[in-house]
């Protein structure tokens, strides 16, 4: 479970880092195995909120609580051990390693615990048509493919939530269904929960709880 | 896998600058240390000894004796300066030394010093016992006048230190109107502090006893066990009392001198360049480290461990510095197998081997960079993920 207590801006941070419209003084609650949609529009705060969670960012008063854990209370390693077994992201901005191929970043991902088959892999990949692009060095793809590949990245380890920050905005329809459909899959394989970020529309996902920014 | 992928291109080629520079400071070091301790061990052995003898004059000549008596050696041996005084003692006979088989003969002479002023290993100096192979200590001088001047003006084979060992040569004595004898003897190692050819004492006290003719024995040199050679009461000393003094050392004075500011020249040489390799080395990473900031952060939204990325670089780190040091010190090793083949070939005796202090500075310099390059790594890695 992820519980967001009361967070704001923190006051020692000069400039206003984090947007004025996010929803201070509440608490939002993330359960396991449920999917949560954060809707805003933009600037809103959505891919704030998310690195909030993922502890991208510290500028911010208030707790967050992972699975029981203040996550201000973590060192640095055992925020790494979080991100390795327990939250996965796709980045808005996707984050991927340009200079290495398709199949690189993948493994980079595949590799942290090697609890993924890399076959299975390979056959997510080639789910979203990615099966002839593995070889390819990421920085020469179009965004879409990189947009498919983060998608892939981010499902080659485990988890028990997967952040998704605008996921398919440079996908088609075709794309997204298939991307929503194995998206789904392991989510309910790893009996994970599910935060997507969107301005725009739930997809193909069931929602079970919404936040509006 | 994280290393390999970040440290392309350019990085590549710092680290092989890393490399070179680091074994060529660490060969200069090693060298100079390696040179040292030959240098020391070849100038070994006559350090703290010193031989008198008393000026040759003209009576000399006509036959009267020049020996020091009784009284002047107890004099010697009551200077505050000297530890110990021991007697040369001459063969009272003819002698030839010569081998058969190599054809040649030659005349000679022995001389015997107490036992415990004898500078070679003490279980090859063997009291004589009649029958016994005499064994003879050769002043190191004399290997190098054989192989240089004798040897080739007689159509001889030179010898090394070692393989003159295994030569046994047929010692004839003809005695003073008394009984001659012939005995085989074995060349069993060089001396820097005796330049003579000396014999046990057991052998000659033996020898003069059955060959020579019973007269009083004449002591015209002493050596002389002491502090310090070139310590000035000493020198005052000698000089007053009018003897010759032969402080014999491998290395002259000034030679010594030369050599040990050649020898701190290349330390110093060979610790800068260790220490710019180890700065190349450093910056290195800390490009490599600079240029992918942002993969390394990419890298930790992952899940990789920050400690784990810097133990990926440290490791890298680790291998370049382990085989430059290792590479360093086997090039020393072949080099100094090869120079010390040259320098025992000229009457010098040291090991093809490293000194083990060589060996053990080695490994001391290569975890202090080991830990040196670990330091840099988690330095420059630093919040580098946050």
């Amino acid at each position: 479970m992820i519980i967001l207590k009361s967070i704001k801006p923190d006051p020692i941070y000069s400039k206003p880092t984090i947007p004025n419209s996010m929803i201070w003084n509440k608490e939002l609650i993330f359960e396991k195995g449920k999917k949560y949609w954060v809707r805003a529009p933009s600037g809103g705060g959505k891919s704030t909120l998310l690195h909030i969670i993922f502890g991208l960012r510290k500028d911010y008063q208030g707790e967050l609580e992972i699975e029981g854990k203040n996550i201000s209370e973590l060192d640095s390693d055992e925020i790494s051990e979080i991100r390795k077994n327990k939250i996965s992201i796709v980045f808005q901005n996707l984050r991927l390693l340009g200079e290495l191929t398709a199949w690189e970043n993948l493994e980079l991902a595949r590799s942290l615990t090697g609890k993924i088959q890399e076959g299975n892999v390979r056959s997510m990949a080639s789910s979203l048509g990615l099966e002839d692009l593995l070889n390819q060095k990421t920085e020469t793809m179009s965004y879409g493919q990189q947009q498919r590949l983060a998608i892939v990245r981010a499902l080659s380890k485990p988890f028990d939530f997967l952040l998704l920050d605008e996921p398919f905005s440079h996908l088609d329809n075709e794309n997204i269904r298939r991307a929503c459909k194995l998206i789904n899959e392991k989510l309910m394989s790893n009996n994970a929960g599910l935060i997507l970020v969107s301005h725009e529309s739930t997809y193909d996902f069931e929602i079970d709880g919404e936040y509006i920014l | 896998m994280i290393v390999s992928k970040l440290s392309k291109g350019k990085f590549r080629k710092l680290t092989y600058i890393s490399i070179l520079s680091i074994v060529i400071g660490m060969f200069l070091l090693l060298l100079s240390i390696q040179l040292y301790l030959d240098w020391k061990k070849i100038n070994s052995g006559n350090e703290g000894y010193a031989i008198v003898n008393k000026p040759v004059n003209i009576l000399n000549t006509l036959g009267f004796d020049s020996g020091f008596n009784e009284r002047e050696i107890k004099e010697l041996e009551s200077q505050s300066f000297i530890n110990k005084v021991g007697v040369f003692s001459s063969n009272d006979f003819r002698v030839s030394l010569g081998s058969n088989r190599l054809g040649f003969r030659t005349e000679a002479f022995f001389e015997s010093v107490p036992d415990d002023f004898v500078d070679v290993e003490y279980y090859r100096w063997s009291k004589y016992e009649d029958g016994d192979e005499i064994p003879i200590i050769l002043s190191a001088d004399y290997l190098a006048l054989y192989n240089f001047g004798f040897a080739p003006s007689q159509g001889l084979p030179q010898f090394t230190a070692g393989t003159i060992g295994m030569v046994k040569l047929d010692v004839d004595i003809f005695g003073n109107n008394r009984v001659p004898g012939k005995y085989k003897a074995k060349i069993i190692g060089f001396s820097k502090r005796l330049n003579s050819i000396i014999v046990p004492k057991s052998f000659l006290d033996y020898a003069n006893a059955k060959h020579g003719s019973n007269a009083s024995e004449n002591v015209s040199r002493l050596i002389l066990e002491i502090e310090n050679p070139n310590a000035a009461d000493f020198i005052e000393y000698i000089s007053d009392k009018g003897y010759e003094l032969n402080v014999n050392t491998a290395f002259g004075k000034e030679t010594s001198i030369l050599i040990k500011r050649a020898i701190l020249l290349i330390t110093i040489i060979g610790l800068l360049v260790l220490i710019l390799s180890v700065l190349v080395l450093y910056l290195s990473y800390r490009l490599i480290i600079e240029e992918n900031v942002e993969k390394i952060k990419t890298l930790y939204t992952l899940g990789y461990h920050p400690k784990s990325m810097a133990a990926a670089f440290s490791k890298q780190a680790i291998s370049i510095i382990v085989i430059s040091v290792v590479s360093a010190t086997i090039i020393l090793q072949v080099f100094h197998y090869y120079i010390a083949k040259q320098i025992n070939g000229i009457g010098f005796e040291i090991n093809g081997w490293l000194h083990p202090i060589t060996f053990i500075i080695s490994i001391v310099i290569l975890i202090g960079l080991i830990f040196l390059g670990k330091f840099f790594v988690n330095k420059t890695m630093k919040n580098k993920y946050v």
